[in-house]
């Protein structure tokens, strides 16, 4: 195991520096277990479903709408729907959306006081706002560690459809091992070639070849370099993977075991795909999944660019949501959607911006789903003009610690890390100003009477 | 033939010579049979002895442990290439050094690394590692100030730049972080409170992650401001500051007085560099500092620290071999800081050319390996890995940066090592644990093994689709011939040595229902580039 990295240098100081001097490699250890704590077989949640909007989705233009403030907030989108949920009315072209919104909750208010998008995304995907003492892993690559759902898939944990968007290295201390597989390739295409496991260029019986070449290739070497550990590994390694690249898993992979229909249903673009794709990994039981849509940052011609992606949005992300709550999945997977921070309500009309947005991380919106935690609900609120958050802030580490809740790890837990000893799975949670609580309002057993469909 | 082959390595071991005989198994055997016994020596033979050798040799001599014989030059060649300048011999530059008769050929390649192109990227990578040089988070160096950063460490590899000039000239260093680079030291800090800054020098230039808190006061004058030129910043010391404490007592017991209205980091700067020796022998030496970027440099050529991990030095920690670590400081001391003429000493060093090799139980093997009896083996670093890749295919990936502003367009054909932007980068160089510069930790690079590596190596359609396109490749086909010729050069060109008639005699009949030679390339390289002796270092 590889967690002895990544110790951004920074106050190592008093404690910390008497632990430099040992440094502990164990395995993770819980601490005290808070009531609200599932134990992990208990979880509500055994995958997460991240869809990233990469660049960071205007707020106002999506799930928080202010149409009474005309053209100076909302811009060109000025007839917000009615969604089937009474309290909760959306941007007029997320239409399948609004059909389903008894299926998840919005949550308003959304907050991390970052306008850059490296530092966006890194909180975001980490929950860490201490700026700076080390370098947290993404939530999907500390689930990945933790494994609380013990999966023990061919395929890895955390899987990337189709490319990360992160500018920060998601491992962060726990290595390149946990970050995500990037599947790069083009679901939308015929044929979706999936970086590292499907090769339109290699068929099986091509594979069997390269075993054995490869095989016959190493073994010859023996004695020109040393069968030490670490080669051993490898070939051990190279023995599992040939394992999964001649197995059915990449199946899982290949969009055409779907009918024509659910394509559609979920568009047949790239995000759309990436959606299928996603449920169909869910399907398998892959603890992580993202889908990065990118493209959001719209500082210049915001509307037109909004106009030609909320549409794609809509489709795909509705069709999920609807396809996993069809399948009985969406009871065990949490759907979240939102970008690294919302944009500017106040539409920049001047030039060079001539009707844009810039970055905005005061108050920006999520949609969460599924997986423990109820639907139909919408989470604290904003301002008149949207800028800032009026009722129920929620950080970056509350959201990240509700779905840890979720998926039976408890956010408060501690893990070792090499360098320094037992650090918090979640410093933000224990600062001043960087969290406000836990989304136990949305946790299904917290709810009054079940929610059915209007 | 012959059931074993023995080697004689006489090592004068201080004043008592001794003799070890050293049975090979028969692979080595092989080895040997097929041209290499030239070079499996019986003794160091055309200078005098290596001092490193004579240190190591005591310690190995007392602990009873016999050194690994020396490498082929294959894999000498090999490693040292990769060493000094991140890329594998060509397979034209393998077979020209395996048949050189010049008794000297290895310092003659030696020199000649030393003195290339490739050599001066390859510290930049290094160095770029050390001082965190990113654009982005967390060092937010910016582009231009990247650029900049890069040119002036450029400039100081290229001149051999002494060491303790180079580390004063980024600790004094005043101005805007466009017209005066080095200042970039000071805002590649993620946080720039003394303390943390006086922290990050004391691991950088002392190997110490310890927080010394007499150091925090030199740094409390340091400022930064901003200009009315975009992401123009100005590092410098508000010399109206007065520091916390005037009168510091240092780790080695002298007392530095601060004076009002001087630059407090001077008095930190001749402090931390000591004086240059220049056959002074009164001249004052920060031994910590000489010794810790010495053992680097030794960690840098043989893959493991005399204090190990190189920047984890305290009393606990010691060095393995104490003796071999203070002369390396010596030499260090009084060539004037000479990285370059440190270097050669080690690599010139029966040490450095060892074989990796080395059959024992693993206690033992421990041991050996922290007294140095033989050679590591190291998987390929991140862009040593993918610029083989890159060179063999002779197709090169692009990199842009498109955030932050302004955008980086690197040219057609850039090796990865050469990007000088910790935030520029690819899935592949993450994959195989390229440093993210968060800290200054040589531990930060990982080249440890991981599945997700191995999947990558075996079925990257990227590495695959590399290999189709190759025109290099295809000229490489057409211009051997024949395919065994065909078969020798992959094998020159992927690990550097011709291949045994064992492995043709195995591989052939796999290779043999491809009926087109470009194909059969393909595969075989393909294979090799999975192969054990491919991707380690040994």
């Amino acid at each position: 195991m590889n967690i002895s990295r990544r110790q951004a240098l920074g106050t190592l100081s008093g404690l910390a520096a008497s632990l430099l001097i040992r440094p502990p490699l164990l395995a993770a250890s819980p601490a005290p277990t808070p009531k609200t704590q599932p134990a992990p077989s208990e979880a509500t949640g055994k995958t997460v479903i991240l869809v990233f909007l990469a660049g960071g989705p205007s707020h106002t233009d999506t799930f928080d709408p202010k149409p009474e403030k005309g053209r100076s907030i909302a811009g060109n989108y000025l007839k917000p729907i009615q969604t089937n949920n009474p309290n909760l009315r959306i941007n007029e072209k997320l239409q399948h959306l609004a059909k389903i919104a008894d299926k998840y909750s919005i949550i308003r208010s959304m907050t991390h006081n970052s306008n850059a998008h490296e530092i966006g995304q890194y909180v975001i995907y980490t929950g860490d706002m201490t700026k700076g003492k080390i370098v947290y892993p993404s939530f999907g690559a500390m689930i990945s560690y933790l494994n609380p759902m013990d999966y023990k898939g061919k395929l890895p944990p955390y899987i990337c459809i189709t490319k990360s968007a992160t500018r920060f290295n998601e491992g962060g201390f726990l290595g390149s091992l946990y970050k995500p597989l990037d599947t790069l390739g083009k679901p939308e295409s015929d044929f979706f070639e999936v970086e590292g496991i499907i090769n339109r260029a290699v068929s099986s019986e091509d594979m069997l070849d390269k075993q054995q070449l490869l095989s016959a290739v190493s073994t010859e070497q023996h004695g020109m370099i040393e069968l030490n550990e670490e080669q051993q590994l490898l070939e051990k390694m190279q023995k599992e993977n040939f394992d999964l690249l001649l197995g059915e898993s990449r199946e899982i992979f290949n969009l055409k075991n779907e009918d024509q229909a659910t394509r559609e249903r979920y568009g047949l673009n790239n995000f759309g795909q990436s959606c299928l794709v996603a449920r169909r990994l869910a399907e398998h039981g892959t603890p992580v999944i993202s889908v990065v849509y990118n493209g959001w940052d719209t500082h210049k011609e915001h509307f037109k660019r909004m106009d030609q992606r909320l549409g794609t949005l809509d489709q795909g992300l509705a069709a999920l949501i609807s396809d996993l709550d069809k399948r009985k999945l969406l009871d065990q997977t949490i759907v979240l959607c939102g970008g690294e921070f919302g944009r500017s309500p106040q539409v920049m009309y001047d030039p060079p911006w001539n009707g844009g947005r810039g970055h905005y991380g005061d108050a920006f919106s999520y949609l969460i789903a599924g997986g423990g935690f109820a639907g139909g609900k919408v989470i604290g609120s904003t301002n008149a003009t949207s800028e800032q958050v009026a009722t129920r802030p929620v950080y970056p580490a509350d959201l990240i610690g509700s779905v840890y809740n979720r998926m039976g790890i408890d956010p408060m837990m501690r893990v070792a890390h090499n360098i320094l000893g037992d650090i918090p799975i979640l410093p933000s949670l224990l600062e001043p100003g960087q969290h406000s609580s836990l989304l136990e309002e949305l946790y299904i057993e917290n709810q009054d009477k079940p929610l059915h469909n209007a | 033939m012959p059931k074993f082959v023995t080697a004689f390595l006489i090592l004068l071991a201080a004043l008592l010579s001794y003799v070890t005989i050293i049975e090979q198994d028969s692979d080595i055997q092989v080895a040997a049979k097929e041209g290499h016994q030239a070079t499996i020596s019986k003794t160091a033979p055309h200078h005098q002895r290596n001092p490193i050798d004579i240190a190591i040799g005591a310690e190995l001599a007392q602990r009873g442990l016999s050194p690994a014989p020396r490498c082929d030059d294959a894999t000498f060649a090999r490693r040292v290439t990769l060493i000094l300048t991140g890329q594998l011999p060509s397979w034209q530059q393998a077979e020209a050094f395996a048949k050189s008769k010049s008794p000297s050929k290895r310092e003659q390649l030696i020199d000649q690394l030393l003195a290339s192109p490739d050599y001066i990227d390859y510290q930049v990578l290094k160095w770029g590692d050390l001082l965190r040089v990113k654009s982005e988070f967390p060092s937010n160096i910016w582009p231009n100030g990247v650029q900049a950063y890069n040119r002036w460490i450029r400039e100081q590899m290229m001149v051999n730049r002494p060491y303790e000039e180079m580390v004063y000239e980024l600790l004094v260093s005043t101005g805007s972080n466009f017209r005066s680079p080095a200042v970039n030291f000071y805002r590649a800090f993620q946080n720039r409170a003394p303390q943390q800054i006086a922290d990050n020098i004391n691991l950088l230039f002392l190997g110490s992650r310890n927080s010394n808190s007499s150091f925090a006061p030199f740094f409390e004058q340091l400022r930064y401001k901003g200009s009315r030129e975009w992401k123009e910043e100005i590092v410098y010391a508000d010399l109206d500051i007065i520091c916390s404490n005037s009168l510091i007592q240092m780790p080695d017991g002298q007392q530095i007085k601060l004076r009002a209205g001087q630059d407090a980091r001077r008095n930190f700067a001749v402090w931390l560099v000591g004086e240059r020796a220049k056959g002074d022998a009164k001249a004052r030496i920060n031994h910590p500092f000489a010794s810790c970027m010495s053992n680097r440099i030794w960690y840098w050529l043989m893959g493991r620290g005399i204090v190990h991990p190189v920047d984890d030095r305290h009393q606990d920690n010691p060095a393995s071999n104490p003796e071999l670590l203070s002369l390396l400081e010596q030499h260090f001391v009084s060539s004037g800081y000479d990285s370059k003429a440190l270097m050669r000493l080690i690599l010139t060093s029966e040490a450095f050319s060892r074989s990796s090799l080395y059959p024992a139980k693993p206690a033992e093997k421990a041991s050996a390996a922290a007294q140095f009896a033989y050679y590591p083996t190291t998987r390929l670093t991140a862009e040593q890995l993918i610029d083989a890749i890159a060179e063999i295919s002779g197709i090169f990936d692009r990199y842009i940066s498109m955030v932050p502003e302004p955008y980086s367009y690197f040219p057609d054909g850039i090796r990865s090592s050469q990007l000088g932007d910790g935030s520029v980068s690819s899935p592949a160089l993450e994959l195989f644990g390229r440093p993210s510069r968060d800290s200054s930790m040589e531990s930060e690079r990982d080249n440890s093994i991981n599945s997700k590596q191995v999947l990558y190596l075996l079925n990257s359609a990227s590495i695959l689709d590399k290999l189709k396109r190759s025109q290099r490749i295809a000229a490489m086909v057409k211009e051997a011939g024949s395919r065994p010729e065909l078969i020798r050069r992959i094998y020159l060109m992927m690990l550097g040595r011709n291949p045994r008639d064992r492995e043709i005699e195995r591989i052939s009949p796999l290779l043999a229902p491809i009926e087109e030679d470009g194909a059969m390339a393909q595969q075989l390289i393909w294979a090799l580039l999975n192969s054990p002796e491919f991707l380690f270092n040994h």
